[in-house]
């Protein structure tokens, strides 16, 4: 959004709340400042008639303006990567909880180990497949910095290890 | 479709069918039979007499007997329909709007007149009353024995013009 | 304002008669813009519906809050208000009386609608803007359909078309009573909340956004609709208990069932959405069952609105209301199985079981049973209209659905602790007997220990048919010590994984667990409130019934005997007095009885009648409940006569009967946890403790337990109120002469009525200020306010609110800080609930200290076996990687 949107925005909300905190005083002033319920109730009234014209206003404005931004990044088409990375997810999830239940006792050793060895198995296809995916569609520059943090990753772990 | 999915699917059906079928059943056997007093004169109390029945009559004017017998109240009325009676015999509470003409729908069992006889005796010894002596025995084969009295008192909300009580209420 | 012409006018009426119009025009054009702006996919149509939803949200409430200021104004000239509410009901009544009727209850239907869509809409509107569209159409045609019985049929705006009444006829007495102030709008809100999950599921397949993200927005209003339709059916079981005078708190009534219905199949989603979340399967079950939870809330207000049911509640058939309702409800059922059937393709999965012995089978087992039950309770709620169309009406009563519905409840609380016990996917066969045999022993202990101390639990009912007997008592104790066995096991063995993984103490890692894996040990939480739910099920069957007729009161001996007393069980009652009282609403009749056990007088309760004086022909029964460890002693007056000061008593001793709210207490909190957003949990980061840190930690730990456990304690104790407290009648004692002294010593200006309605009535009036209160004491206070504001100037505001302060200052010296109105019975509803949310709130603030992210050691999986081939090693490292960043 553009700094101009923003700025008109907090002049439209700070008139509205300057517009309902004068109204609520003129109600309370009305009853000489007993606050009784038909006063709270009247206050909630007025407080419902702002919000149904400031809502009322934005409703009209909005469907004429002119769609100017953002029209087709806004829609997102489902695609292949989004349903492999809702694999990768679910893979991961599925391991951990058999590694809780192996450490619950519910599994064991054997079962876990060739339960979690199908998952892994599967996860890191879906990984390969997305990092394909991504090669396809990132800038070179993103290609390098990816490859460069990977690297760095696998570097310090295998410092770790050794240590 | 492999042999081992028609399997399953016809093994659901079985069961979901069976089950079905079966609270069917049970729910004819269970109902509540709800009957007018003649209705039921009319149909003779042999159809009825082992199963859970609610009759529903008027309460004849004058016909109704109470007495505290050993700190329970008994009493005894005859309930009346299109000119056809049965007597009615119960125990504990009743309704607030329970009197002479009242709508009433007892639920209970019929029971020979024989067995209650002893019953309206005590009540009037306890406390002689108009309509005393009872013969239950004389007036019919069978009595009802209520467990419960509910009065179809008028809708409270039937004279009500609009409104009407929100059913999520209770 | 509405007195001044003969033909009656209330602007009230006409601005909300039309804000309502204006909804409803607003409505068509968010439904059109919305199902226009995602299929053209252009967003200012979308924002636009969006906004119009907000829109209508004010509208809705600006008509509501012009309802109230009716109802609290006594306009009368409206004829809802009229016929709902009189000028001396309490103010708390008045508002309430908003809800009291059937117009009314519409408005507030789409009230609670519009909040919710509101909150709905505002918190995901960004994450799915590819359907948000079509949920605001969707909720806006669930909208436009109630609003349509609103303005055409049932409009509460309606004023009299020749004078208006001076007095209105006054709400309900049986509504009268707080549980009916909350009951009705948790219960309402359950349903509701259904909209909004339907909503999504039709945005969903509308705009084929079928992944999963969907599920996780759904899910929580799934779980907040479970919750308000537990909350609304177990209020409106005590309501019937202590309002009905029957002795129980359900009886299978059409209206509970209706409620009763959705709550099945909303359990039921709970579960299987774990399913499709584990395993990616049931998508089309899922969205069935959102649908069908939906469908029965719509059908069950149709039930027993419509009159296609006949309740005791007495409302009449309504041919142009039904035949609405059935258009709908076709409506509905023809959308979602045209749009499921239209999407079967994206939606199908193979749903491939890998064992019985799996989780998800028991779930898939679960969901069948909730399903039998919503279909069993539909069928034989039903039955009566099924039979009446093929001739002959036949009803059912509740001993009916009691000779199924326990099986079935057996068989799912046999799950709730059975289930946990699995693993996913299949749980290896030689571990079973590990995980089974400590609830099983616990089984076999209880079962034993039962028939030893208790023989009586031996007791026979009858399943599914009146010959086919069983112990069924003795059948849920053994399952419900089977559940809490498993469920302590499955918080035992956690807490040990998790101290392993993180070396933490025992209570940090088990409050670390409930956390972090929060909806699966809320779930279990959950389960545990269902166990002991079950446990005062389970009473019923000892439940002992006892009518008696004193025919004089009398002053019993030091033991309790004499000619006026009777015994019961482990007690004897005697009747000592009958109490005929009246104000201006009312004649109380109250019947003082004595309750004695083992010689001891142990309560002095008044059971009564109340017969309001603009509601005859229907006295209501006030019951005194007693509340003892084992059961409640629970005493009706149903019947007396004044002049020969007959009583007639009934007695309930209703075993174990405490353990039902309880119960839904444990639920209510472990619902809570369930409900925990993500975004608290994220806040989580792992610091090194240091002694220091670590004996704050266990302070804070401690601090929570407590506070949770006086907070349940104490709810426990707020739900069965001190019998006859609230029951004993004003100005106790005071016979004849006290009629009308509402009506004496009214202020005289608005000075005194404002410190009067400071003022709290300290004669026994429940929730009452000495400006309400129609009890003598009240009055007299009156007129001490008057008399110490006389001669006081109170031309100006200062000189009025100085004589006020002056007056309440002096009441409050001699009196006590008590007397003034912040009534102590609101702080002790408050108290505890705050309590229980303020323990969840602090779990969640201090939480993040002891959580730590698994990056233990212990938590890696050994490596070994992965990553098989060489190549993949890169793989296998980002895969650990990533993995050690889920949890």
């Amino acid at each position: 959004m553009e700094r101009g949107h923003d700025a008109m925005r907090w002049v439209r909300l700070a008139g509205t709340a300057f517009v309902l905190v004068v109204g609520w005083i003129f109600v309370a002033w009305q009853n000489r400042f007993h606050i009784t319920a038909p006063v709270v109730f009247a206050c909630i009234a007025y407080f419902a008639v702002v919000m149904v014209v400031w809502n009322l206003w934005r409703t009209g404005a909005t469907a004429v303006s002119a769609d100017q931004y953002g029209e087709e990044a806004w829609v997102r088409p489902v695609g292949a990567r989004d349903m492999l990375e809702k694999e990768k997810r679910t893979l991961f999830k599925a391991i951990r909880e058999a590694e809780f239940d192996r450490d619950m006792g519910k599994l064991s050793k054997a079962d876990a180990a060739a339960m979690i060895k199908t998952y892994k198995d599967r996860a890191i296809e879906v990984i390969k497949a997305l990092e394909g995916a991504e090669r396809t569609s990132a800038t070179v520059r993103e290609k390098i910095e990816r490859e460069v943090k990977a690297r760095v990753q696998v570097d310090s772990k295998r410092k770790g290890a050794k240590a | 479709m492999t042999s081992a999915t028609l399997g399953k699917i016809v093994l659901t059906c079985a069961v979901v069918l069976g089950g079905g079928g079966f609270l069917v059943y049970s729910a004819f056997g269970d109902t509540e039979h709800y009957r007018m007093v003649h209705d039921l004169i009319h149909d003779g109390f042999d159809k009825w007499h082992d199963k859970e029945l609610k009759v529903h009559g008027n309460v004849v004017p004058g016909s109704i007997i109470e007495a505290v017998v050993d700190q329970e109240t008994e009493r005894t009325f005859v309930l009346e329909r299109e000119g056809k009676r049965i007597r009615v015999f119960s125990k504990g509470p009743k309704p607030d709007t329970f009197k002479d003409l009242a709508d009433v729908i007892a639920t209970g069992r019929l029971a020979p007149a024989g067995n209650l006889q002893a019953t309206a005796d005590t009540m009037c010894k306890v406390k002689p009353q108009p309509g005393c002596p009872v013969r239950s025995d004389a007036e019919q084969t069978m009595v009802f024995e209520a467990t419960d009295l509910t009065a179809k008192c008028p809708s409270k909300y039937d004279g009500a013009p609009s409104i009407k009580l929100d059913p999520q209420f209770h | 304002m509405t007195q001044t012409g003969a033909v009656p006018f209330s602007p009230i009426a006409l601005v909300g008669t039309i804000a309502l119009l204006s909804a409803y025009a607003l409505a068509a054009w968010c439904a059109a813009a919305g199902i226009a702006g995602n299929s053209l996919k252009s967003r200012r149509f979308v924002s636009s519906s969006v906004y119009g939803l907000y829109g209508f949200n004010a509208l809705i409430s600006l008509a509501s809050a012009l309802m109230i200021y009716a109802f609290v104004t006594h306009d009368f000239a409206i004829k809802y208000v009229a016929e709902t509410s009189d000028v001396t009901m309490p103010t708390s009544y008045k508002v309430t009386a908003f809800w009291g009727g059937l117009d009314g209850s519409l408005l507030f239907w789409v009230l609670v609608l519009a909040l919710f869509s509101t909150v709905a809409i505002a918190v995901n509107h960004k994450r799915h803007r590819d359907m948000i569209g079509y949920v605001v159409a969707t909720i806006m045609i669930v909208q436009i359909f109630f609003l349509s019985l609103l303005i055409f049929t049932k409009n509460p705006f309606a004023t009299f078309l020749t004078t208006p009444p001076v007095d209105g006829k006054g709400l309900n007495p049986l509504l009268q009573n707080y549980w009916m102030v909350i009951h009705p709008p948790s219960l309402y809100t359950g349903f509701v909340a259904a909209t909004i999950p339907f909503a999504f599921a039709i945005g969903a397949l509308a705009s084929g956004r079928l992944d999963d993200l969907w599920l996780g927005s759904v899910r929580v209003w799934m779980l907040i609709c479970f919750g308000f339709l537990a909350l609304g059916l177990i209020l409106g079981g005590r309501w019937a208990y202590e309002e009905l005078g029957w002795g129980g708190y359900w009886a299978w009534d059409p209206v509970e069932n209706a409620g009763f219905m959705p709550w099945f199949t909303a359990t039921a989603f709970l579960h299987s959405a774990i399913i499709q979340e584990q395993r990616g399967t049931m998508k089309i079950w899922n969205l069935a069952l959102v649908v069908t939870t939906f469908f029965l809330t719509i059908f069950g207000t149709f039930m027993t609105r419509s009159g296609a049911v006949k309740s005791v509640h007495a409302f009449g058939a309504d041919n142009v209301l039904a035949m609405q309702f059935i258009a709908f409800l076709g409506l509905i059922a023809v959308v979602s199985i045209g749009l499921i059937v239209y999407r079967a393709n994206k939606l199908s999965s193979k749903a491939k079981f890998d064992s019985f012995m799996s989780r998800e089978f028991a779930f898939l087992i679960n969901n069948w049973i909730l399903l039998a039950c919503a279909f069993f309770v539909l069928f034989a709620t039903m039955w009566p209209t099924i039979t009446e169309a093929f001739g002959s009406r036949e009803e059912l009563d509740a001993k009916f659905f009691n000779k199924w519905m326990p099986t079935l409840g057996i068989l799912l609380l046999f799950l709730a602790g059975a289930a946990p016990l699995l693993a996913w996917r299949k749980t290896t066969r030689e571990r079973l007997w590990n995980q089974f045999l400590i609830p099983l022993a616990a089984t076999a202990v209880t079962v034993g220990l039962l028939l030893v101390v208790f023989p009586q639990t031996k007791h026979l009912s009858p399943i599914f048919a009146d010959k086919v007997k069983v112990p069924l008592s003795l059948i849920v104790f053994g399952t419900v010590a089977f559940c809490f066995a498993s469920i302590g096991q499955e918080f035992w063995r956690g807490t040990a994984v998790r101290m392993r993984q993180t070396n933490g103490d025992p209570v940090s890692s088990m409050l670390a667990l409930l956390l972090m894996k929060r909806r699966k040990y809320g779930g279990y939480i959950v389960h545990l409130g269902v166990a002991v739910l079950f446990i005062g099920f389970a009473g019923k069957a000892y439940d002992r019934m006892l009518d008696r007729t004193i025919e004089k009161p009398g002053v019993a001996a030091a033991d309790g005997s004499g000619a006026s007393s009777f015994s019961f069980g482990d007690y004897t009652f005697s009747y000592e007095k009958l109490i005929h009282t009246s104000d201006d609403h009312k004649d109380a009749i109250s019947a003082q009885v004595g309750i004695w056990q083992d010689g001891d007088r142990i309560a002095t309760v008044y059971p009564a009648k109340w017969d309001f004086h603009k509601a005859e022909q229907q006295m209501t029964t006030e019951v005194a409940i007693t509340v003892r460890p084992a059961e409640d002693v629970y005493v009706v007056l149903t019947g007396f006569d004044l002049d020969q000061k007959v009583a007639n008593f009934r007695v309930y001793l209703n075993p174990l009967i405490l353990w039902v709210w309880v119960g839904f207490i444990i639920l209510a909190i472990g619902t809570l946890i369930c409900l925990i957003p993500q975004s608290l949990v994220d806040m989580v980061t792992w610091k090194p403790k240091s002694p220091l840190g670590r004996a704050v930690d266990v302070g804070i730990v401690a601090g929570i337990v407590v506070a949770m456990v006086l907070g349940v304690a104490s709810q426990a104790h707020a739900g069965p109120p001190p019998a006859g407290a609230e029951h004993v009648p004003a100005g106790m004692g005071m016979t004849g002469e006290n009629d009308g002294w509402a009506a004496k010593n009214r202020p005289e200006n608005d000075t005194q009525a404002r410190a009067m309605n400071e003022l709290s009535c300290p004669c026994g009036c429940p929730h009452q200020t000495i400006y309400d209160c129609p009890c003598k004491t009240a009055a007299d206070l009156r007129r001490k306010v008057m008399d110490l504001m006389s001669g006081t100037d109170l031309s100006t505001p200062e000189a009025r609110q100085k004589a006020y302060d002056a007056v309440l200052a002096q009441f409050v010296t001699e009196y006590g800080q008590e007397v003034l109105s912040t009534p102590k019975s609101k702080v002790s509803w408050l108290l505890p609930s705050l309590a229980v949310v303020g323990a969840l709130g602090v779990l969640v603030g201090f939480g993040r200290r002891w959580i730590v992210h698994s990056h233990g050691p212990a938590a890696v999986a050994p490596t070994a076996d992965s990553g098989a081939k060489p190549d993949d090693d890169d793989y296998a490292d980002k895969l650990e990687d990533e993995l050690s960043r889920t949890d």
